[in-house]
Parts: structure tokens; C-alpha cells; sequence
């Protein structure tokens, strides 16, 4: 009985904690800089799919976005930190994205303002529960729940299955504080880049809206560049 | 007529030769039809027809110290359109029944060099936060006839100095080429805690008058804004300050409701019919406005938005009301309804109008 004992006390200090596994995601996720070509296909019940195209240059918690396909090519976004603006160039304005206009969707897509906006590490602003193990698309998965702990997040509870040999999750359930389910992130095809991890395709679906779904692809990317910081400059938006 | 066929039917491949030399070409086709309705009793007929074709080309080349941005309007107009604004110098009668507007919206040079931006040309110039009314916004007036409320270029040497990341420091100088309002401009943008604020200092050169103000945009609840003009002139009788808030806030992420009030203090008897139009929120020119604007985004295909502007003070209202659907990416289908009671844009009469739009963009 005492060798038991001993033998799940020592797999107790062996097994990873949740929050491990998070600060494993968060390291392979995090790119100091990266420049992308991304593409969103907008699917919507019934009607053909929309294409969005932009390009976009990544610094820390700065980005910025300028619209590819020729409908939206006046459009250009700039991120810094937790604000947003978005340049109109044919009317040559810019507008302040401000807190609850932050939930509204992307350019019509599943994806909110806000989903783009999330820069902190998770882990330090939700409580993190182990709470199995499961198979997904032939990978082996921990199964994490978040719940908030403090009131500046944007979802209340969290659900990831994360792979666990590469540490990426591989998807993600959002839920609202009755358990409603808001929001899923699936992230469907990854590539690596030295010791990290990207995903190429992922697809989200927002819940509220009755059959739709945004497939977004990395058509194109290299990470740690060297970005100026002139590109994270209202004078570089507006120009 | 010939000569005018000619130069589309050349503008084509001129914009394919454009494109070929990394010009960046965009625009869009507009076809527009609808009625206008007022009560005159001294005219037989009181619905008119409303129509206009529309060409947009925009087209940017961008070199590493310099840019090239323009936006050029091409109005075929008939009916009720063609008799309103024929009397306007950038118009050529095509039959009797039609007229072209040609209107350069944009048309200037960027030249740049580190943290100094040089803008020389005709350039929208946006002040403030304000959507409709505007009283920082003193030289690019709102175009009525188009429902997006687009504003109009003027011609201006603007310099522009990166101070920090979010803010800047510009001086302007606003020719009098095409709005018949000179002036000079010093305007700061800056970001402090969280909010976006400006403030600007300009000259009036025709009225002699100084003005100073101010423009806020944050976070309270909902997104909260305004801002404030004072207008200082040599007669006291014509000193006045005009205000706006606004506060915008977003329901189920479907639903955009936008609330904004102005108050203007100045007495336009005090005015002559020439300082008028140089008035900030001309032509809404009385003491309190009210704006109330709700938005439905039901998704990307459907766009359903509806707007009154209430003066307070005589209960009158310009009321728009309109759908627009996205067909496919790049071509949209739209319709709207306006009613406005007489003397708001300076008609004699309560009017009614309704357009139905189709836009291609390209």
C-alpha cells in the first residue's frame, strides 16, 4: 500500500500542471515579430463565400493592417497594445475602436475586434483546471478549462484541448457565464518555424450567428524580422 | 459629345497603361434613380425624377519619399439633379436632358522625409469627431447630395510632425481655390490615458476671425466624444462658441446606436449672408440639434440604418432611412428614403426622397 503511495506521489510531481502546459502554448505561440499575408474566407448561410485578404506586421503587442483585396483596399487597421483605429482612406478618417464596439465583428467575419486584440499571456488572468484527456483528429489532447478571475477579460470561461506533444491547441471552446457557447477556434493545420509553431488554417465560428464560419489562412509568413516602429505610428495609418 | 465619348472610351486602357506602371487603381460604378416629392402649389408637377450615373477612379502610386493620391468623380446627372446643378462651374451640358459633374475629390502629393510629412494638393481635411455635425470641422464641408455624407476636398499645404507614436503636430495652410475659405491651421493629436484628443488653433483670413478648440474620444460605458469651437472676431456681437457630445454604444454585437447633441451660441442676425456659409455646422444653423442614429449589422450581407437630426428649438427634422445589401463582394445594392422639413438645407418645402443605388466597385 505505502509503495502506492509512493508511486502517485511521485507521478504527482512528475505530471505537468495546466498552467505549465499554458506557459508551453504561450511560448510556442509568442513571435517576437512577424510580417503575414493572411486570407479570410467569410461563409455565410446561402451565399457565396466572401474573400478578405491583408497583410499584416506583427511587433509585440503592436500590429498593424492594410486591406489586400481591392473592396476593402481603403481599410487599414493599427493596434497598440489593448486600443485599435481604423483608417477609412477613401474618406481619409480614422476612428478610435473603443471598449464595447470591440465585440463587434471584423470586417463581417466570426472574428471580433476584441479576439485580435488579446495579448496577455492567458494563464495570469483565468483559473486553470486540468480536467482530462482526450483524442482529437488522431491527437492526443489535455483538455484545460479557463475561468475567469478577473473582470478585463473578454470570455468568462475557456475550454482547450491542447496537443500534447507540441503543446498547440488544437481547438477552443468559448463559453459565456451561463455556459452558453459563444465562440469556436479550430485550429486545423500548423507549420513550424524553428522551435516554434504556427497555425496555417484555422476556423472560427461564431455561435450567436446561424451558420456561419471564418476560415482563415496564412498564406504567407516569415517571423522575427526586424519591423520599424514607424509602421505603429498614426502618421504611417493616416498616410 | 464625341470629344467626351472619345475620353472614356481612352480612359480605359489609359487606367490598364496606369495600373502596368504600379499605380494602385480602385473605384466603383454607380447607377442611381429615385423621385423627389415637395409641395409647391405653384408648379403642376411636384414629383421629380432623380439620376445619375457616377465613375469613381482613385488611384495611388507610392514611392519610398513620395505619393501620389487621387480621387476623381464623374457625374452623369438627370432629371431634378440635372436642373439643380447645372448653374456649377465644374459642369458640361451632354444633352438636353443631362449634365457631367466632374468633381477631384483628392488630387495631391505626399512627400516624405523621417519624421516630416509634406501634403500638397487638394486633400479632405477632417477635424473633430463629430459624424455630421462638426464645429472643428471648418473647411471640408459635408456633400448632402451623397448619402455617405462625404466631405469635400479642399486645396491645402499640409505639413505633418511625428511628436510620438499616436501623436502629432501639423500646420496647414487652406487655400481659397475651391471653397472660397482660407485659412491657417495649427492642430495637435495626441493619446493620454486612454483617450484621443486634439486641439487646433486657426486663422480665418476673410473673416479675420480666430478660433480655438478642441476634440475628445474615449471610453465611459460606451464610447464617449465631443467637441468645442470658440471663434474669436474683433466685433464682440460675433464672438461665439459652438459645442457637440456624442456617445456611441454597441447591443449584441448587431446593433450600433450613436446619439450626438450640438449647441451652437451665435445669432445669425448678427451675420452677413457671405459670413454664413463660413459658420461652423453650416448649414445647421440654429441654437441645439440632436442626432440619433441606429445601425442594424445583421450580418455582412445585410446593412439596415436609420437617422434623424432633430432641431430642437423649431421641431424640425431631417430623417434618412436606408438598406443596403451586399449582392456579392464587390457589388452592393442599396435604397434609402429622406424626408426633411422645409427650410433644413434651405428648400421652401417639406421633401421627400427616395433613390435605390447599385454600386460595382472595382
Amino acid at each position: 500500500m505505502k509503495f502506492f503511495l509512493w508511486v502517485a506521489f511521485i507521478h504527482s510531481l512528475l505530471a505537468i500542471t495546466p498552467e505549465e502546459i499554458l506557459k508551453k502554448v504561450d511560448k510556442n505561440l509568442n513571435f517576437s515579430s512577424a510580417i503575414m499575408n493572411i486570407k479570410m474566407e467569410i461563409y455565410l448561410p446561402d451565399k457565396s463565400v466572401r474573400i478578405k485578404k491583408f497583410k499584416t506586421w506583427i511587433s509585440g503587442n503592436n500590429s498593424y493592417v492594410e486591406f489586400l483585396n481591392k473592396e476593402d483596399k481603403h481599410v487599414r487597421y493599427l493596434k497598440i497594445g489593448k486600443r485599435m483605429w481604423i483608417y477609412d482612406k477613401e474618406e481619409e478618417n480614422t476612428f478610435l475602436i473603443s471598449g464595447h464596439l470591440l465585440k463587434q465583428s471584423m470586417m463581417g467575419s466570426d472574428i471580433s475586434y476584441e479576439d485580435i486584440l488579446e495579448t496577455e499571456q492567458i494563464y495570469t488572468n483565468y483559473d486553470v483546471k486540468l480536467i482530462g484527456e482526450e483524442n482529437l483528429r488522431e491527437r492526443s489532447c489535455y483538455v484545460i478549462l479557463l475561468t475567469a478571475k478577473v473582470k478585463e477579460v473578454n470570455y468568462f470561461k475557456r475550454k482547450m484541448w491542447i496537443d500534447k506533444e507540441q503543446f498547440f491547441p488544437l481547438k477552443e471552446e468559448i463559453y459565456a457565464k451561463n455556459d452558453k457557447l459563444l465562440k469556436t477556434f479550430e485550429y486545423l493545420e500548423i507549420e513550424f518555424y524553428k522551435d516554434k509553431v504556427y497555425p496555417t488554417k484555422s476556423v472560427v465560428s461564431d455561435k450567436l450567428k446561424i451558420g456561419t464560419k471564418t476560415v482563415v489562412i496564412i498564406e504567407e509568413a516569415i517571423f522575427d524580422v526586424e519591423i520599424s516602429s514607424y509602421y505603429f505610428t498614426r502618421r504611417y495609418l493616416e498616410r | 459629345m464625341f470629344i467626351l465619348r472619345l475620353f472614356f472610351i481612352l480612359l480605359f486602357p489609359y487606367l490598364i497603361f496606369l495600373q502596368d506602371r504600379n499605380f494602385e487603381i480602385s473605384g466603383h460604378f454607380l447607377n442611381s434613380f429615385g423621385f423627389l416629392y415637395f409641395e409647391d402649389v405653384e408648379i403642376s408637377s411636384n414629383n421629380f425624377y432623380l439620376g445619375r450615373s457616377a465613375f469613381r477612379v482613385n488611384f495611388i502610386k507610392k514611392k519610398e519619399f513620395l505619393k501620389i493620391d487621387g480621387s476623381i468623380d464623374f457625374n452623369f446627372l438627370y432629371g431634378f439633379y440635372k436642373n439643380f446643378f447645372q448653374h456649377l462651374n465644374n459642369t458640361l451640358k451632354i444633352t438636353e436632358d443631362s449634365i457631367l459633374a466632374i468633381d477631384i475629390r483628392k488630387l495631391y502629393i505626399v512627400l516624405k522625409y523621417r519624421f516630416l510629412d509634406l501634403y500638397i494638393g487638394r486633400q479632405l481635411l477632417k477635424f473633430g469627431e463629430g459624424y455630421i455635425l462638426n464645429p472643428l470641422n471648418l473647411f471640408s464641408g459635408i456633400d448632402f447630395s451623397e448619402k455617405t455624407f462625404t466631405r469635400v476636398g479642399v486645396d491645402a499645404f499640409r505639413s505633418k510632425l511625428q511628436i510620438s507614436n499616436m501623436g502629432y503636430l501639423e500646420g496647414i495652410f487652406v487655400s481659397k481655390v475651391n471653397v472660397k475659405k482660407s485659412g491657417y491651421v495649427l492642430k495637435f493629436i495626441s493619446s493620454i490615458f486612454g483617450w484621443d484628443i486634439s486641439f487646433i488653433g486657426c486663422y480665418r483670413e476673410e473673416l479675420d476671425w480666430l478660433s480655438f478648440g478642441f476634440s475628445y474620444k474615449g471610453d465611459i460605458v460606451g464610447g464617449l466624444y465631443g467637441e468645442m469651437l470658440y471663434n474669436y472676431a474683433v466685433e464682440p456681437t460675433k464672438r461665439f462658441y459652438n459645442f457637440l457630445v456624442g456617445f456611441d454604444y454597441s447591443f449584441y454585437q448587431k446593433i450600433l446606436l450613436r446619439l450626438e447633441y450640438a449647441y451652437n451660441s451665435f445669432d445669425i442676425n448678427n451675420f452677413s449672408r457671405n459670413e454664413i456659409s463660413f459658420l461652423p455646422n453650416f448649414p445647421f444653423l440654429s441654437k441645439h440639434y440632436f442626432i440619433s442614429q441606429v445601425t442594424i449589422f445583421s450580418n455582412l450581407i445585410d446593412n439596415i440604418t436609420f437617422l434623424i437630426l432633430h432641431e430642437i428649438t423649431s421641431k424640425k427634422n431631417f430623417i434618412i432611412f436606408s438598406y443596403k445589401k451586399s449582392i456579392f463582394s464587390n457589388v452592393e445594392l442599396s435604397s434609402t428614403l429622406r424626408y426633411s422639413n422645409r427650410d433644413f438645407f434651405g428648400f421652401e418645402f417639406d421633401t421627400v426622397c427616395f433613390l435605390i443605388d447599385i454600386i460595382l466597385k472595382f
